[in-house]
């Protein structure tokens, strides 16, 4: 039985069941940080019933519970900056302009671009439109060594833009984590690498996926700066995510950041999650970061318990309208399968 | 695909007459397809739906391969029970005794017959019950049953490769010669070099079976290299057939032409004074090709080397003739060679009907297989374009053509006084195996005789 | 027009291209200070700058995933393994990442990876391999296998211009030993399109890379005994010109197809296949494969030599077929 003792997987100097800003931040900023952190949760829902009902077949992989980090690191890239991340990514994909609908047609297998059911909705690659660079799936290690790459075009052509690789814990101990570590630290390539460790690679524990506390104790190996912090505060995360965006589109080289978090769902739906047991769930429950905005938001944030449930009320409205859209769009013909092979 | 003519390898679907979907009766036509001998409208074998289309317009097949399938009519009654049921045969339909031959049985050796597949239980008479066991049938012609052609892949212990089969096959070799063939390959192997040595070997007797397309790559400095600015027109199927048909033939027989005049004005008379009338009894025009084609399937009656082939060492004399009329088809220009069956038994407006009824249906595409096939002797008419003679090439594997220059009016010396008279130049190719020269001229003057005594008015009313 | 190496020609075509498109860059092991293990990047460094020329950890499937980015975002990189059996390290960035993201995206990716290949010189297990087949089997990849100096030219400066991932496997063998004339002007061989280095009427080989020599050599000896072969070499295994070995089947009805990678599983079997399949009427005796026996390349020149096809090895196939 992996269980984490959540003391032993999370500093108390980090953790905490409530979050503020440190300084005064734009209310309408505020709103739509939570609207996408909402609109997420509410998809997220949404696929693992759609999943249930055999609609999405295969399998269905949800974020919840780690919306916080990648609302808080995309919203302080640049437009052109590129990230990559699968859907435990989704409320960054909605950030940056992606929307509800066409996730769901994938996940349906619909024909919608860019990738016309040739994959599913757990990933998305859209440089053109959203700024989301292509990667594999080997394992989550895998795109950082291309993240390398995307990086040293940036550093070749002398252009002040940051790549910026969402990972997990368990994407730590594959080889190309260090080899692409490795190429960005040697070349002091804008790369900034976001581990979001939640607890578990698939149900294996951390204590068994590494013979560190914390993923970031890796980072002296390539000589770049590295820090541990609370996830599931969005204001913690954007503080922290700062320094390492700014070092990184500064010249200096990667950087590595390691949010704690967890994953409140299974590995994928299909996973029951048996391997976690009740008091670690009951610990991140409080800590859910939906839950931890939205009581700023009704409360210091100045919102209202009205003005938050209106945004709520707003987000599962949206989520209805984009199944009906993408349950009406098309399957793609047989006879395309063999198109798009190779680029002309 | 049937097999029009027991050469062919292979059709070509033209056009269907009926969409997938659409009801046929049983014999109307379905699609057309063209051969090498012979462009034609195939009849739907049995009546239903035309359920699917295997082979599209334009695509070429072997013979024997399904080129539709037809639903029963029975199919649909499942939602429309009292349908009256169709014919369930799953033979093609038969056809009158002058039209192709389409067996259903298989050759020997080859795939066997699909155990005449979904059969009904019980005797299947015609407006019987019907069966919805049997939902579709398969349009499947199947080869002619010409015993022991090559296509097994062996034979009394050896062993053929798919080229040597094949090359068989093309030139219809049967497997009795193959597995008699001494070959160079390992263990006595035949390669297809020894089938194509063996064909060599057989010379001109092979010809009658022989489509093979021309082998053996001519010298390049014979070849012409396309430049640009050069039109490249592709051959059209028949054009093919022509080309390779007459690289075969002038290659299988040593052509030689005798070139005779004729003195046509008694035929001019004859047609002037009695063509009318003539045409009015008998329903077809009286022509200098059917004049002619009178004389010259008479004379060979005492020129018999000329009606003939050459296979091997033997001249195989005809015992009747079958005179093949050369027709140019006015839309595509492409020549074909209907054939007058037992001409030496027709009278003259026998050849008349004969030759206008052959005109007619080649010109609108309705030949039958058998209408081109088994020819002794061709009669060729270069004058209809105005063309003083020609030198025809033999249409192989006959001996002898006989080419027709244009009637033309010409000063002539007759009893040593100049005299307007009418002329015509007949040339005659003949294989210089069968015959010499001296046959040659001997029946061209046999035919000259003929014409120049020709009356010059006919009693119409004993015609 | 000059007469240069095998190794030249692929060292003129990726400096010219280098010159001709600043988003062409290269990344190695020991490429930039040291010139490359066989020196094909040479000079590269003082010319074109430690920006665009790499070298990089040995790491290869670091450097090929940062390859791959990098063609994503428009450079033209241009990756060296120093020795094509180590492309083995760097087989997932190739096979899921670089082959599939076009079918998965339809974002290009312009890369190739150039891999020394091939045995013949005491190189070992490690040193000696033909990975053309691990690479044929995975869409979304082209495989091209160049056999002469123009080929090698030609073939990597269309390389470097697709908009696709390319396997480029040179033969270490031929770097040296094979000279030809080079044109100097730029010039691209397509890739998928094959070449008849030979005509023939009485049996085709089908080859690629360093056989194509072993080939010639044999078609040369059996033209003195009397039978002639048709040699052609496909240049490029994918995609492939299937109308080219087809064409010269369906003319000599015999096919010898010929490669120094192993037999099982390799590209051969593939070509013996499309023979059966498309050509099937036209055989007269079966199709044969010669390639390297089915074992590690080992190191002993005795063994080497039992275990690579040789001159000796063809003639005796193509014996064989010819009188069967």
């Amino acid at each position: 039985m992996a269980t984490e003792n959540p003391a032993s997987f999370l500093d108390p100097a980090l953790d905490r069941t409530s979050i503020a800003p440190e300084s005064a931040i734009d209310r309408d900023q505020l709103v739509t940080w939570y609207r996408t952190m909402c609109l997420a949760r509410t998809c997220d829902e949404k696929l693992g019933a759609l999943y249930r009902q055999g609609k999405i077949v295969g399998a269905v992989y949800l974020a919840v519970g780690q919306e916080a980090i990648c609302t808080g690191v995309v919203s302080l890239l640049q437009p052109d900056d590129y990230f990559s991340t699968v859907a435990r990514g989704l409320a960054g994909w909605f950030l940056r302009g992606v929307e509800p609908k066409h996730v769901i047609a994938r996940w349906l297998g619909r024909d919608v671009p860019p990738s016309h059911g040739r994959e599913l909705g757990l990933f998305l690659a859209d440089i053109e439109h959203h700024g989301i660079a292509p990667y594999h799936n080997g394992s989550m290690a895998s795109w950082i060594p291309s993240g390398a790459g995307f990086a040293l075009a940036f550093k070749v052509r002398k252009q002040p833009r940051v790549y910026v690789a969402f990972t997990g814990d368990g994407a730590t101990s594959p080889g190309d984590f260090y080899e692409g570590l490795n190429f960005a630290a040697i070349h002091k390539l804008p790369l900034v690498v976001i581990v979001e460790n939640n607890c578990f690679a698939y149900s294996t524990g951390n204590a068994a996926q590494m013979p560190v506390e914390n993923v970031a104790d890796r980072a002296p190996a390539f000589n770049i700066p590295a820090e541990v912090a609370f996830g599931n505060d969005i204001f913690e995360v954007r503080r922290v995510a700062k320094r390492a965006i700014d070092h990184a589109r500064a010249g200096n080289g990667p950087y590595l950041v390691e949010f704690k978090t967890f994953r409140t769902r299974g590995h994928g739906e299909h996973d029951d999650m048996g391997y976690v047991d009740a008091g670690l769930r009951e610990f991140w429950e409080r800590r859910d970061p939906l839950r931890l905005f939205r009581e700023y938001l009704a409360g210091a944030g100045g919102l209202g318990e009205a003005g938050v449930k209106a945004i709520d009320d707003e987000c599962a409205a949206s989520i209805e309208d984009a199944v009906a859209w993408a349950e009406a769009q098309p399957a793609p013909a047989p006879e395309t399968v063999t198109d798009r092979l190779f680029a002309p | 695909m049937p097999q029009m003519g027991e050469s062919i390898a292979e059709g070509t679907i033209v056009k269907w007459l009926k969409q997938a979907g659409e009801a046929v009766a049983r014999d109307e036509p379905l699609f057309e397809i063209t051969t090498d001998k012979v462009d034609t409208e195939v009849p739907a074998p049995a009546a239903g739906t035309l359920a699917e289309i295997l082979v599209k317009a334009g695509e070429t097949v072997d013979i024997g391969t399904a080129v539709a399938t037809i639903a029963e009519v029975g199919e649909s009654a499942v939602s429309t029970p009292g349908t009256p049921a169709g014919s369930s045969s799953t033979e093609p339909a038969p056809r009158s005794a002058g039209g192709p031959s389409i067996p259903s049985t298989l050759q020997e050796g080859a795939r066997p017959a699909p155990a005449a597949a979904p059969t009904p239980e019980t005797g299947d008479a015609p407006g019987g019950h019907f069966r919805t066991t049997q939902p579709t049938k398969t349009v499947s012609f199947k080869r002619e049953a010409t015993a022991g052609t090559a296509s097994a892949a062996s034979s009394g212990g050896r062993a053929f490769s798919p080229a040597v089969l094949a090359t068989a096959r093309q030139a219809g070799v049967s497997l009795d010669t193959l597995t008699g063939l001494a070959g160079s390959g390992r263990g006595g192997r035949v390669t297809k070099r020894d089938v194509e040595r063996h064909l060599a070997d057989r010379g001109a007797g092979a010809a009658s079976a022989a489509p093979v397309a021309a082998s053996g790559t001519p010298p390049p400095a014979y070849l012409y290299q396309p430049k640009p600015g050069d039109e490249r027109v592709a051959m059209s199927t028949v054009r093919k057939r022509i080309a390779d048909h007459m690289t075969w033939s002038t290659r299988i027989s040593p052509h030689a032409t005798a070139i005779a005049e004729c003195d046509m004005s008694n035929a001019a008379a004859l047609v002037e004074a009695a063509g009318a009338r003539f045409e009015a009894s008998v329903g077809a025009p009286l022509t200098y090709t059917a004049l002619v084609a009178q004389a010259a399937v008479k004379a060979l009656g005492e020129f018999r080397t000329l009606n003939a082939s050459v296979v091997g060492d033997e001249v195989i004399l005809k015992p009747a003739v079958n005179l093949g009329v050369a027709v140019a088809l006015p839309d595509s220009g492409e020549l074909i060679v209907p054939v007058v069956r037992e001409a030496d038994g027709l009278s003259l407006a026998g050849f008349a009907k004969a030759v206008k009824d052959l005109a007619v249906r080649a010109r609108s595409r309705r030949l039958t297989p058998d209408d081109v096939q088994g020819g002794t002797f061709t009669l060729t008419n270069p004058g209809i374009f105005g063309g003083l003679t020609g030198t025809p090439i033999l249409n192989q594997p006959e001996v002898g053509i006989l080419g027709l220059g244009a009637v033309t009016k010409r000063p002539v010396v007759l009893d040593d006084a100049i005299a307007i008279r009418s002329i015509m130049m007949m040339s005659l190719t003949f294989d210089h195996r069968a015959a010499d020269g001296m046959v040659a001229f001997q029946y061209l003057a046999r035919v000259r005789e003929q014409l120049e005594a020709l009356p010059t008015d006919l009693d119409t009313s004993k015609i | 027009m000059a007469v240069i190496t095998y190794l030249d020609a692929i060292s003129q075509g990726l400096r010219d291209e280098m010159r001709r498109d600043e988003n062409v860059i290269v990344l190695g092991e020991d490429i930039a200070v040291f010139g490359g293990a066989f020196k094909v990047t040479r000079g590269f460094l003082e010319e074109f700058g430690a920006d665009r020329v790499i070298d990089t950890p040995i790491s290869e499937s670091g450097f090929t995933g940062a390859a791959c980015g990098a063609a994503v975002e428009g450079l033209r990189p241009v990756v060296e393994f120093q020795f094509a059996d180590f492309i083995a390290c760097a087989f997932d960035q190739i096979v899921n990442y670089a082959a599939k993201n076009y079918y998965r995206w339809g974002i290009p990716m312009p890369v190739v990876f150039r891999g020394p290949s091939g045995g013949g010189f005491r190189g070992g297990p490690y040193h000696s391999q033909n990975p053309e087949a691990w690479f044929t089997h995975v869409p979304g990849l082209k495989v091209v296998q160049p056999a002469t100096p123009y080929d090698a030219k030609g073939l990597l400066v269309a390389a470097i211009r697709d908009n696709n991932p390319v396997i480029y496997l040179e033969h270490k063998h031929l770097y040296r030993r094979i000279k030809e004339e080079v044109p100097e002007d730029d010039y691209v061989v397509p890739i998928g399109v094959a070449e008849v280095k030979r005509e023939g009427s009485d049996l085709t080989i089908v080859t690629y890379g360093a056989m194509v020599h072993e080939s010639l050599a044999v078609a040369e000896r059996l033209s003195r005994e009397g039978a002639e072969c048709e040699v052609v070499d496909l240049r490029s295994l994918s995609p492939l010109d299937r109308d080219a070995f087809l064409t010269s089947v369906r003319k000599t009805g015999r096919a010898l197809v010929v490669h120094e990678a192993h037999l099982t599983g390799g590209f051969g079997g593939e070509v013996a296949a499309i023979i059966a399949e498309q050509a099937f009427d036209a055989l007269d005796a079966p199709v044969t494969r010669v390639a390297a026996l089915d074992v590690p390349s080992p190191f002993a020149a005795q063994l080497e030599d039992a275990m690579l096809p040789t001159e000796e090895k063809i003639y005796t196939a193509a014996r064989d077929v010819l009188e069967y």
